[in-house]
């Protein structure tokens, strides 16, 4: 299954992945200029969050148990068996929350206004994520879950010899200008 | 489609062979430009505390930290903007600290002395561009106060822009020769790009006008050179620069001030020699390199039909252009039509097709900037055609042609003012300026104001009270949208 990777250290919280998220898959005008004047106002499927030390988008993790999927009482959510993506059918969807509630990682929104729960599900009808298509840095990558745990591998060892020797205080850096 | 000009279409599949990138793959590797900002809602105060952002869609935060909302972000940046058009003007006249009060000339001075009532305030002075700077340091005045201001500055860069006229020498117009034709058969080309000084520019043609077995010659890469009895010639728009490069009929690049970075970038990748104009010790070692550069077979193949020139005359003053619509016996409506390139559409698409479009329906047009330079580059502005297209100096644009009719009492037949594209701030400013005289103007670039309702409206009524209006879009408007706001607006 492949699912939205997010690279931290690329991550700037400029927060156009949330922006267009919301102008592509929330608004009917598709511009963001026509979707900030539309009612009820656009709402994106995924959140950028920030901590003192770094900033992250969060978005459906695409669980392989997915609590939502057993919980949801209309059958609303599904999985699509095609890509394994779960999906919100939206004319099912009786507003009842009970998603929201249940996912472990916060990343299922209510839409009150449109009755209907939002979750990223990859723009899986389109051909690219549209906020993979737009993050300036590249910080958000359409991975294949299964190598995801060999990336992070991979990014272990690279830290690990970079580091090594370092005093570098955890990607801290200061910088004098002048003598 | 990137440009209309199938020359240039050529150069781009040769650019896309030798994988060179240009400034319409720039543009689509920025998309989506900074989202905050196109809608106005980045805070432009010169503080450090931020960059603060307000959430358009209402989710995230309303206020910056300061307590700042958005309708007051978005006037702050209309200010912003409007004040460097008008520190853009300012920077054009040569003795900008002898000038105290800036006024138009009469009869526009009636138009301004109405919009000032309309927009509150006295006389306008050159002193109030710097009192407007203090406005940007910390937020003290309401949006409403802030759009007002960003109007006066409108009227005030006119006024700069005048200025500037009256301090050069009056001449009824000049020559222009525009099109890729220029750059055919063998000669030594050297580029222009922005604007190195004229007396530079007038010894190099004097040097390389002496006898020579290769012809030298001087050619504008989309910058307005004004020389004494002429324009320079030009091989393309501002837009297309980076295109006349590639074709390797190029032999060396001549850099003033102004011109874009991306041309010293270009030159080194395509082994261009540069030479920047503050650089200068001697011509002639301009012309040494040129012919050096000369001598190394090009690696394109371009070779443009000469014929792909076409003449035109710039109107340089108002008198001119009110003597040539009295001898044509001019009854007709008039559209003014000007702006730069802009890659939110395709290059020459909105002039051409407008200019076509409006005088099958009876219009006049006058055009400059780059919309002029493509007028002439499909012969719309050449001499001896029915209703030809006219050309105004690029400094003075709208308002030349605003003077012209307001002296012979033909303000009425200007039907309308439209920006195909906006690059420099000062271009904003001067539609501020002309909405606010009470003009209608219309921009074809989306600009940053959809971020507030309230600034959008204030600014609307305004206008609409001094008889104004400014017309602009949430999308880069089409052709055919913006026939459609002339044909409306008899």
């Amino acid at each position: 299954m492949k699912v939205i990777g997010v690279h931290l250290d690329r991550c700037t919280g400029c927060k156009t992945c949330e922006l267009y998220c919301a102008v592509e898959r929330g608004s009917s005008g598709k511009t963001l200029p026509k979707a900030v004047q539309e009612t009820p106002v656009p709402k994106p499927r995924l959140r950028v969050e920030r901590t003192n030390d770094a900033c992250l988008t969060i978005q459906c993790r695409q669980c392989v148990e997915a609590p939502c999927l057993n919980a949801c009482p209309s059958g609303a959510l599904v999985r699509d068996p095609k890509n394994e993506i779960v999906v919100v059918r939206e004319d099912r969807c009786i507003a009842c929350w009970t998603c929201v509630m249940l996912c472990p990682f916060g990343v299922i929104f209510p839409w009150p206004e449109r009755k209907f729960a939002l979750k990223c599900d990859r723009c899986t009808y389109m051909e690219h994520p549209v906020c993979v298509e737009v993050c300036p840095t590249r910080a958000l990558e359409v991975v294949d879950k299964d190598k995801i745990e060999e990336m992070y591998r991979e990014k272990r060892r690279i830290e690990a010899k970079t580091d090594a020797g370092s005093s570098k205080e955890e990607g801290r850096m200061r910088c004098d200008l002048g003598s | 489609m990137k440009t209309v000009d199938p020359v240039s279409q050529e150069l781009l599949r040769s650019a896309a062979d030798r994988g060179l990138d240009l400034n319409w793959e720039r543009y689509q590797k920025l998309q989506p430009q900074d989202g905050f900002l196109r809608v106005g809602l980045s805070c432009p105060y010169g503080c450090l505390q931020g960059p603060c952002r307000i959430d358009p869609f209402g989710r995230g935060p309303d206020h910056g930290l300061c307590g700042l909302d958005r309708d007051g972000m978005v006037a702050a940046l209309l200010l912003r903007l409007s004040l460097i058009g008008a520190l853009e003007a300012l920077n054009t006249i040569p003795a900008p600290d002898t000038i105290s009060e800036v006024s138009l000339p009469a009869p526009l001075d009636e138009m301004a002395t109405q919009a000032l009532k309309n927009l509150e305030g006295d006389s306008l002075s050159v002193g109030e561009i710097y009192r407007t700077t203090s406005l940007l340091q910390r937020p003290q005045e309401t949006p409403e106060q802030m759009v007002l201001q960003a109007l006066r500055l409108g009227i005030i860069t006119l006024g700069l822009l005048e200025q500037r006229q009256t301090s050069l020498d009056a001449q009824g117009s000049l020559l222009c020769k525009a099109g890729y034709g220029l750059l055919a058969g063998d000669k030594i080309t050297i580029g222009i790009c922005g604007h190195p000084p004229r007396e530079l520019i007038e010894a190099l043609l004097k040097e390389s006008s002496r006898k020579s077995s290769v012809r030298v010659q001087l050619v504008s890469l989309g910058d307005w050179i004004r020389l004494n009895d002429g324009f320079l010639p030009y091989a393309c728009t501002s837009g297309e620069a980076e295109l006349s490069l590639i074709s390797g009929k190029i032999n060396l690049v001549l850099l003033g001030s102004g011109a874009d970075p991306t041309i010293s970038d270009l030159c080194q990748r395509l082994d261009v020699p540069l030479v920047e104009s503050q650089e200068v010790q001697e011509t002639g070692e301009i012309l040494r390199l040129a012919r050096q550069a000369y001598s190394i077979p090009s690696e394109t193949s371009f070779d443009p039909d000469p014929s792909l020139v076409h003449k035109a005359r710039v109107i340089m003053t108002a008198q001119d252009l009110e003597s040539l619509l009295r001898k044509e016996k001019f009854h007709a409506r008039l559209a003014l039509l000007g702006g730069a390139d802009t890659p939110q559409h395709s290059f020459g698409w909105i002039p051409v097709e407008l200019t076509s479009a409006l005088r099958a329906e009876g219009y006049l047009v006058a055009g400059w900037g780059d919309a002029a330079l493509w007028m002439i580059k499909n012969g719309f502005a050449s001499e001896g055609q029915d209703h030809a297209a006219r050309i105004l100096d690029e400094y003075q644009g709208p308002l030349l042609a605003l003077k012209a009719l307001a002296v012979s009492g033909r303000l009425e037949s200007l039907q309308g003012i439209c920006f195909t594209g906006l690059k420099a701030c000062r271009d904003l400013a001067v539609a501020l300026g002309l909405a606010g005289l009470g003009l209608k103007v219309c921009v074809a670039v989306p600009l940053p104001l959809w971020g507030s309702e309230r600034v959008r409206n204030f600014l609307a009524d305004k206008l609409a009270a001094g008889g104004g209006l400014l017309t602009h879009y949430d999308h880069p408007a089409n052709a055919e949208e913006i026939l459609e706001w002339f044909l409306n607006h008899r």
